[in-house]
């Protein structure tokens, strides 16, 4: 390995690049982690924020064209011969988008990314707004603040509300294309592995029956497009190792760079896409240093800034009563537990599939065996194939990102905010049965066979009835708070202004003025003074009753109570599950502002 | 050539295995399983009987039809028959509301088919309820109606999502399967106007559309007769394999349609030992081997009629000691006939098809004598319809045999399809005798006129309908749910499956009387946005005085304030009333808000709390 780097590092040309690299490579470290304080940061992303991603997203796609250009005739002759596996890939995006209803399903994430995109399109900052007005027939966001979540689904989201128009509804178009591109890409990998259409076929409908994977299909988070793009990043290592060129790793890097923007823990996939950059080399006997490989530290340095920018504000981290870290031992045996308890539900609960978890465990065994097989044959058995390099590379990755999760404070799988985390994990096990089941159908047993009998097995027994009720979705009663808190806002001619318990993004993206009640609490005389000029119809006051006792006996949530000064009428009530929500109209504020003594 | 016959049976392994299945199913339905596990069995176990048999049922069905499917060429297509088949079904379905039109059967079966859906079991609800934002079964009996029909209905709710409307949409689909049917029969007995006139004869009977936009289980049943029946027609002209487990699931599906179907079994085994003495030999697929072990559970299920002597609904008709009995036949031919041949108003019959019906059968049944002795000259289908004539003959004739068998009773005239199919049959069956084109063509005259002159405008009046009150307060409660903005309150009502069926939490009325102090729990919390009754009153004519229907008073302790009222008959009232304030242990407690109480700051005392007022309204759900 060592004599084989020292060859490709034979020019003097190759030696500058490979030193500007390291030199580029500092620069961004220091740049990243020592030089700029967070408060720059929070002002850097804010402002440029849109240009970088922008930047990344236009290079990547000039890239793919630019590898896609050789041989254009052949990829639309491959789309209209996609036959069986086309016709999969349509039929298994028509089924996850069928199981679940469109809807917020993480809440409140989904705002806050929806609440990103809006402000992307309107002001091409990267922000979210907190307080926003109607000025004289114009919806106009007053406060932002910069969001923890990295910013490329948004970006994706504010650029179809740049062609389209904004409206909310675009989310869940976003995310149907995301399902079939992650189904089309799936297929593509496994057909890679295997050549098989029928192994495709299987992944495919393993996949699309995931009920986590039809729920966030119709979602409006950025779990779909996650999972898209670590699958599209996986399709460019094929690709690059296939015949590794100057074109094909510049995409790479630029898929990587936008892979690290889609969640917080995505940036670990640099590690397998370094490695694979490294194998490549070696391939192709040559140093391959184009400018984008060059500037790739540079690109990262962005993630590095927003990391810093949340690891400084402990508030972004929503740490739960009693937690002081993200991350800890503290928190692994309930994961576990957790873990467990969601791979292998045998009630419809759960949005986990036990058939894929069950094949793709026995998938994993089955590879992990053959590849210490073919380690305990040595070199002798042969250059692994690009596909079989790449799914070593992130299936490590996948098993790792998964490990790390384990001791994060907030994911217990079996929660239903949280099952969203095992799609990187199921979506592996998903191309590993398509590639297993090749691997047993050459030793004359009928794996395809078997496997589809556990998935229609599964399908009938706890899939139709987990389909059925959805509990996974309809147990978040959140999710039913706001659409009624919506519904009961937008009941009057002109919005009023909602003063809310929750966060005022849901109330905002439906131009319903809002403010939270612990700014309510605190601005009391402006509210007083709006109130009195007929600023808005109504102030209305939106608090959670708690039941004391077994009996009942409810009172104001200890969170929402709003100063006796406030005079509420209360207006409407109704139960979700073990509390109520109360909405009040605001009758007055009993307090002497400097505005009513300058009107007496 | 008989001994030769059994001879060869006996020397057939596989026909002592069908032999050895069928004792082992008789030995499981009705000796080895105690009621109460019978009916645990059907509950947990049912659905997937009647999955498994479907499946079959269609795998043949493929295996058996895929070369003919394969030759099909559109060009060949009899467009003008599909077109008189289509314009036929919309006929049907356009002049009735959908709408439930047998209270409580298209209820329950709704009620199981939820069931089916939700968690693949047979269960109607009874009790149910909003839970941490998941509509939840709460409670529920198995009911004693077949599954067929709901697992079909389940089907829908499982593909498309669950809907109250489900059942609409599949009986609107079999009313243009049946009139194909209809169509082929006559096309294979005597020609194609013959197959128009059968189309044509039931478009024009309005209890076919009044079925049809219902969500009852009559065109199902109609379709799985008519279906076994060409089935077994193949078979007598294929006789191969794929063609008889495709009839005999036919058979074991129709069988599960409706109680009385199972009769058309008869003709089914019949058709298939006359094919085998024909050949001297059984031919047996393993599917047919296991079939009796797939229908255990419908007998097992017929223990309902044991456990609960509720079941035969003697009740509804005083004076009568026993379900079926000769001493019926008298009187339930005279409401035959009054159905058949009474007004538009008052029935939804037609007068030619009873005519023409009543002419034919004599002579069908004659044709059937004389076919009887040379059954192997005739065309396959005639076999078919010589064997099927006993059926239906069985099936009026136990119909005539029991205490309810009058057609002219709106509950009861559906089970006369079933005639009117067999009457059909014999009309087409006795075309072929008249050598003239010309009668073929005017009886056509007679049943489009018939149909434009009679039945349309007896189906767009409808008037037949109007007596049935509890279609029309079905419709009315309906009518209720939609004008609400969320389902999130709680009716008391003794048809709690009606709402159960449109997930709004219900419970019977007896149920509320027997659990107030936890509808007082439930209405001082405020868990539900109101507390509603329905109820009916009915009118004394001399003295105006209303009285609650037996089994619809709460007692004195719920105070009521009407919601709603209509008066859907003279003489009746059907109410919806808010359930204000219930007077408990001298107290009167309502929904007015009471004082709010502070809550403590430590969020896992309100944790507690919260767990332990969870536990107390999951314990007094009503």
């Amino acid at each position: 390995m060592i004599s084989q780097l020292r060859t490709l590092l034979g020019s003097r040309n190759s030696r500058v690049r490979l030193l500007s690299f390291g030199v580029i490579g500092l620069a961004a470290f220091l740049i990243g982690f020592v030089l700029v304080p967070p408060p720059t940061i929070e002002r850097l992303i804010i402002h440029c924020g849109y240009y970088y991603i922008l930047g990344v997203f236009a290079a990547f796609v000039v890239y793919a064209f630019r590898v896609a250009q050789p041989h254009p005739v052949s990829i639309v002759a491959r789309l209209r011969n996609a036959g069986g596996i086309g016709a999969a890939v349509i039929a298994g995006t028509g089924f996850a988008l069928w199981s679940d209803s469109f809807a917020h399903k993480v809440l409140f994430d989904e705002y806050v990314l929806q609440g990103t995109a809006w402000h992307m399109h309107a002001t091409k900052e990267v922000a979210t707004p907190m307080r926003a007005y109607d000025f004289a027939g114009t919806w106009l966001a007053i406060d932002t603040f910069l969001d923890k979540r990295p910013y490329f689904f948004a970006f994706l989201l504010s650029l179809l509300h740049d062609l389209t128009g904004f409206r909310l509804q675009n989310v869940y178009i976003l995310n149907g294309a995301l399902t079939g591109l992650t189904l089309g890409v799936v297929a593509w990998l496994v057909h890679a592995l295997t050549r098989r259409a029928a192994a495709a076929v299987l992944s495919v409908a393993l996949l699309a029956t995931l009920p986590v994977f039809g729920q966030n299909a119709t979602g409006a988070s950025m779990e779909l497009h996650n999972l898209a793009m670590i699958a599209v990043v996986m399709v460019c290592t094929v690709l690059y190792l296939r015949a590794p060129d100057s074109d094909r790793l510049a995409l790479l890097i630029f898929g990587a760079v936008l892979l690290a923007q889609c969640r917080y823990e995505s940036v670990i996939f640099v590690l397998p896409v370094a490695w694979i950059i490294v194998v490549g080399w070696l391939k192709a006997k040559q140093l391959l240093l184009p400018w984008p490989a060059l500037i790739a530290p540079l690109l990262l340095v962005p993630y590095a800034w927003h990391d810093r920018f949340v690891g400084s504000k402990p508030i972004l981290w929503q740490l739960r009563e009693g937690e002081s870290a993200r991350f800890g031992w503290q928190y692994l045996a309930g994961n576990l537990e957790g873990a467990r308890s969601f791979f292998f539900s045998i009630t419809p609960v759960q949005p986990s599939s036990l058939g894929l978890s069950l094949l793709g465990i026995g998938a994993l065994i089955w590879v992990m065996i053959r590849f210490i097989q073919r380690w305990r044959s040595g070199p002798s058995a042969g250059a692994l194939s690009p596909g079989v390099l790449v799914m070593a590379a992130f299936g490590l990755t996948i098993a790792a990102n998964l490990g790390i999760l384990m001791f994060y404070y907030w994911s217990r799988l079996d929660d239903f905010v949280t099952a969203r985390f095992a799609l990187p994990f199921y979506l592996l096990l998903a191309v590993l049965v398509g590639w297993t089941v090749h691997s047993l159908e050459r030793r004359r047993i009928p794996a395809v066979r078997l496997a589809s009998a556990v998935l229609v097995a599964w399908m009938l027994v706890i899939g139709a009835p987990a389909y059925a009720r959805r509990l996974y979705t309809q147990h978040n009663l959140v999710m039913h708070e706001i659409e009624w808190e919506l519904q009961q806002a937008s009941g009057w001619a002109r919005p009023p202004l909602v003063i809310t318990n929750k966060a005022t993004m849901p109330f905002l993206l439906h131009r319903i003025p809002a403010v939270n009640t612990a700014a309510a609490r605190t601005r009391g005389a402006e509210i007083m003074w709006h109130l009195q000029q007929g600023t808005f119809p109504e102030v209305i006051v939106m608090q959670v009753l708690r039941p004391t006792s077994a009996a009942g006996d409810v009172g104001v949530d200890p969170d929402d109570v709003l100063p006796d000064t406030f005079r509420l009428e209360p207006l409407a009530r109704k139960r979700f599950g073990a509390r109520w929500i109360q909405i009040s109209r605001l009758l007055t504020i009993d307090e002497v502002s400097p505005v009513t003594s300058r009107e007496q | 050539m008989f001994p030769e016959v059994i001879r060869s049976f006996a020397s057939d392994r596989r026909c002592w295995l069908l032999a050895l299945t069928a004792l082992l199913a008789i030995v499981l339905a009705f000796v080895s399983v105690p009621d109460q596990l019978a009916i645990t069995v059907v509950s947990r176990a049912g659905f997937w009987f009647v999955l498994v048999a479907f499946a079959l049922w269609l795998w043949s069905l493929w295996r058996s039809f895929a070369p003919d499917l394969r030759a099909m060429r559109v060009s060949t297509f009899d467009w003008v028959s599909v077109a008189i088949v289509v314009v036929g079904g919309c006929i049907l379905l356009a002049h009735e509301r959908f709408g439930f039109k047998i209270v409580m059967d298209e209820l329950m079966l709704l009620g199981t088919s939820m069931s089916m859906h939700l968690d693949k079991t047979v269960l109607t609800p009874v009790r149910g309820n909003d839970i941490q934002g998941a509509f939840v079964i709460v409670d529920g009996i198995v009911d004693k109606r077949p599954l067929f029909f709901p697992f079909l209905v389940s089907l829908i709710h499982d593909l498309t999502g669950y809907r109250p409307e489900n059942p609409f949409v599949l009986n609107s689909a079999l009313t243009f399967v049946f009139l194909g049917l209809v169509f082929a029969v006559g096309r294979m007995v005597a020609s194609r106007a013959a197959g128009w006139i059968a189309v044509v004869l039931f478009v024009g009977l309005p209890l076919l559309g009044h079925n049809s936009t219902g969500a009852g289980f009559e065109l199902l049943n109609l379709v799985m007769i008519l279906a076994t029946l060409l089935l077994a027609a193949r078979y007598v002209e294929k006789r191969d394999g794929h063609t008889l487990t495709a009839l005999c699931f036919s058979g074991l599906l129709m069988a599960q349609v409706r109680y009385e179907s199972c009769i058309f079994l008869l003709p089914l085994a019949l058709t298939v030992v006359w094919v085998w003495a024909r050949d001297g030999t059984a031919t047996l697929p393993w599917p047919v081997i296991f079939a009796p072990l797939l229908m255990v559970h419908y007998p097992l299920h017929h223990r309902i009629f044991d456990i609960r002597a509720s079941s035969w609904e003697m009740a509804s008709k005083p004076g009568y000691s026993k379900p079926f009995a000769l001493d019926y036949v008298p009187e339930n031919v005279v409401h035959a006939l009054q159905f058949l041949f009474a007004p538009a108003s008052d029935q939804p019959n037609s007068i030619v098809l009873s005519a023409l019906g009543v002419i034919a059968v004599p002579f069908f049944l004659l044709l059937v004598i004389k076919r009887i002795p040379k059954l192997s000259t005739e065309p396959p289908i005639n076999v078919a319809m010589t064997l099927f004539a006993f059926g239906f003959a069985a099936q009026l004739a136990l119909m005539m045999c029991y205490f309810w068998g009058k057609f002219d009773d709106p509950v009861i005239r559906r089970l006369s399809l079933p005639t009117h199919l067999g009457m059909v049959l014999a009309v087409v069956a006795v075309l072929p005798q008249f050598s003239k084109p010309a009668v073929i063509r005017s009886l056509l005259v007679v049943a489009v006129v018939g149909l434009l002159a009679r039945s349309v405008p007896s189906m767009a009046a409808h008037a037949y309908s109007q007596e049935y009150l509890p279609g029309r307060e079905t419709a009315w409660r309906r009518e209720f749910i939609k004008a609400q903005p969320q389902s999130d309150y709680l009716m008391i009502d003794n048809d709690s499956p009606l709402w159960i069926a449109h997930r709004v939490s219900a419970t019977p009325t007896v149920a509320a009387v027997k659990r107030r102090e936890d509808i007082t729990f439930h209405l001082r919390n405020r868990t539900f946005s109101n507390v509603y009754v329905f109820q009916r009153l009915t009118i004394d004519p001399d003295t105006g005085v209303k009285t609650l229907r037996e089994g619809d008073d709460l007692g004195p302790e719920f105070v009521l304030e009407p919601v709603i009222e209509q008066r859907l008959q003279l003489l009746t009232i059907s109410r919806i009333s808010r359930v204000t304030a219930i007077i408990h242990e001298n107290e009167t407690i309502s929904r007015s808000p009471v004082a709010l109480v502070e809550v403590r700051k430590s969020r896992a005392e309100i944790e507690e709390a919260r767990q332990l007022f969870l536990q107390s309204y999951m314990k007094q759900l009503p």
